[in-house]
């Protein structure tokens, strides 16, 4: 009943060519449910669709985010609205500090809700804090954002960023993709600190290591732009003994 | 007035600038009647530290510029033809500042010639601040010699949509003599600004750094030519040229022509240049963020812009921030305005193809 998203019947295209293809998945409150599918079948679209990046041009269907019309909003309304997507790859940006950045965040939800924007020292408590557990250190934080990060540190970096923004629905890219074990260990746990009744995750994810760390209520397989199957957890041990070959498309 | 423009050389150049890139032509009157004028036409309105005195204000004049005090120097053109012929001296091992602050009204010109003499071991910090109106026009032409170990620094900050024309030459004659520019220019409207850059290293070990930021609107336009000319004396030179630029919509323009003329064997000359337009990635990953457009567009522009101002005095650097902070974010709010547009356009197709399904 509680359903915090609802994809139903999702056709995107890119530049003309269809991606996206009548995808439906349906994401209740404070479940994690994990996203895997070959490469180029449309996780990444899914992802920068939900988040409103403009080069991906909705055709049909719908979304709806806490009973309203995502589609109809800004990617900064989206994000404000409580929705955080861990880029597959993060932007580099030189000449905006991570500190600023996560400031800047923080004072736009305020403004958006009316209240008075956090002091400093909370905001450099709270980030501090969050980047400690994730083995960011403070002369990373003063950086340009993933200015000169390496692979996983940049994925590391986003979920500082999740952390510290505390959103309602987190769709995470192949976050795992470029991690180390033990960096697997830690932002698993980061993931895991956020979990709660009201709060719910989408992972996107190529491997059964992420899911050995945070267990998913349901597993979907994504082929061709749409979901051609949904299970439990057992989904995503079977596909790592079997692969993909059982759901590719019937030819037409 | 106009007789007499066309009359000058530089005024021919100019027109050849544009013809060169075939713009086509509108006249400034028109752009004058069109909404963003107002927002172009914002003059540049500095507060300056307390201890920069102003410098005699006379039309021609030799003098010596010293650490006592740190000068502004204006050459301000409202109406009508106005000349300025300065010779300045910096005397040996001493350090001077200068604030040469220009100001050309629409339909007025300026026509600026500098000489300078920089002295062994002396320091000169200039900061240019151009503002030429649309419709106005600013010719200027400095001439340094510098003599041994002496450093120039010039930090340009220039706006306006008017057109400006400036002919550099710095002869570096002493030995490790250094000459550094670096240019932050914020144009819009029908601005055409040339800058002819020129270093002539005429002794051993002198070094040379050009660097210029470009944020370009509407349809103005930048020409730079960096030229370095290493004479046979000039073993050991270290010449380095930058050029990098956002071009904000698709009338906007730069050029960089770097030309170099090497008579040396044992000189290291690097040029690059950069240009396009604000990468979208990165500001849907900041929107993505909560931030809104117009935010993470200012945050970009500063992002690229800013760090070039980092190298005025401390008393300037606050002001410059903020004037530049200001510019930036009324481009980047007019360019979100233009997106959006775009945008809700393509929306409505989006709403009938969603309805046909
Ligand atoms: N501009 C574009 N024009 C045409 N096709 C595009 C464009 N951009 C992306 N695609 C295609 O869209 C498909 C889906 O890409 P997407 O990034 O969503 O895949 P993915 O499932 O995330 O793959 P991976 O596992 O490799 O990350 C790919 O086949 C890709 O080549
Ligand atoms: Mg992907």
């Amino acid at each position: 009943m509680s359903s915090l998203l609802e994809i139903s019947d999702l056709h995107a295209e890119v530049d003309g060519t269809p991606i996206l293809k009548g995808l439906s998945l349906t994401l209740g409150a404070g479940e994690v449910h994990a996203v895997m599918g070959p490469n180029g079948s449309g996780k990444s679209t899914l992802a920068q669709v939900l988040s409103g990046r403009e080069d991906y041009e909705v055709t049909a269907g719908s979304i709806r985010f806490d009973g309203v019309d995502l589609l109809d909003m800004e990617p900064e309304e989206r994000a404000i609205a409580g929705l955080f997507l861990g880029f597959q790859y993060p932007v580099e940006i030189p000449g905006v500090s991570n500190l600023n950045l996560l400031k800047a965040a923080l004072n736009a939800r305020a403004k958006a809700r009316g209240e008075e924007e956090p002091a400093a020292a909370t905001l450099l408590g709270r980030v501090r804090e969050a980047a400690a557990s994730l083995n960011i250190s403070n002369e990373m934080l003063k950086r340009g954002v993933n200015e000169g990060f390496s692979g996983g540190e940049k994925k590391r970096n986003e979920i500082l960023q999740m952390l510290v923004l505390e959103p309602r629905l987190a769709v995470l890219d192949e976050t795992d993709s470029g991690l180390d074990i033990d960096a697997i260990r830690v932002v698993s746990q980061g993931i895991n600190s956020l979990r709660d009744p009201q709060r719910s995750v989408l992972l996107i994810t190529h491997f059964q290591r992420l899911l050995d760390h945070i267990t998913p209520d349901r597993v979907h397989i994504l082929v061709d732009g749409a979901i051609q199957a949904s299970g439990g957890p057992e989904l995503a041990q079977e596909l790592e003994a079997e692969g993909y070959a059982r759901y590719a498309p019937q030819p037409a | 007035m106009s007789a007499a423009l066309a009359e000058h050389p530089r005024a021919a150049a100019l027109s050849a600038a544009g013809a060169e890139h075939r713009w086509p032509y509108t006249p400034v009157r028109d752009w004058l009647a069109s909404p963003q004028a107002a927002a172009e036409a914002e003059a540049l309105a500095l507060p300056l530290p307390a201890h920069y005195a102003p410098a005699p204000d006379a039309a021609r004049g030799d003098w010596q510029v010293d650490a006592a005090t740190a000068h502004v120097v204006r050459a301000e053109a409202q109406a009508d033809w106005q000349e300025r012929q300065w010779g300045w001296t910096v005397p040996a091992n001493t350090q001077a500042r200068v604030v040469l602050d220009t100001r050309v009204a629409a339909g007025a010109v300026l026509d600026l010639s500098l000489r300078a003499q920089i002295g062994a071991g002396a320091r000169l910090h200039i900061l240019r601040l151009v503002d030429v109106a649309a419709g106005g026009h600013g010719f200027e032409t400095w001439q340094f010699e510098q003599a041994e170990d002496s450093r120039v620094d010039v930090l340009e900050y220039q706006v306006g949509a008017g057109r400006s024309h400036l002919a550099l030459n710095s002869r570096l004659q002493g030995a490790q003599a250094e000459f550094h520019w670096q240019g932050l220019a914020l144009l819009g409207g029908q601005a055409r600004a040339v800058a002819q850059l020129r270093v002539e290293h005429l002794a051993p070990a002198c070094r040379s750094r050009l660097e210029l930021r470009n944020v370009l609107g509407g349809r103005s336009r930048r020409s730079v030519i960096g030229n370095m000319h290493v004479a046979r004396a000039g073993q050991q030179t270290d010449s380095a040229q930058a050029c990098h630029s956002l071009l904000l919509t698709p009338g906007a323009r730069v050029d960089m022509r770097p030309e170099l003329e090497i008579y040396a064997d044992d000189v290291q000359c690097a040029h690059g240049a950069t240009s396009g337009d604000l990468d979208e990635t990165a500001l849907h990953y900041l929107r993505s963020r909560g931030l809104d457009s117009n935010t993470a567009r200012r945050l970009l522009l500063e992002s690229f812009a800013l760090p070039i101002l980092g190298t005025a005095d401390e008393g300037l650097q606050a002001p410059l921030r903020d004037d530049a902070g200001t510019r930036l974010a009324q481009m980047g709010a007019d360019l979100s305005a233009a997106s959006a547009a775009r945008v809700s356009a393509r929306g409505r197709g989006r709403d009938q193809a969603r309805g046909r399904a």
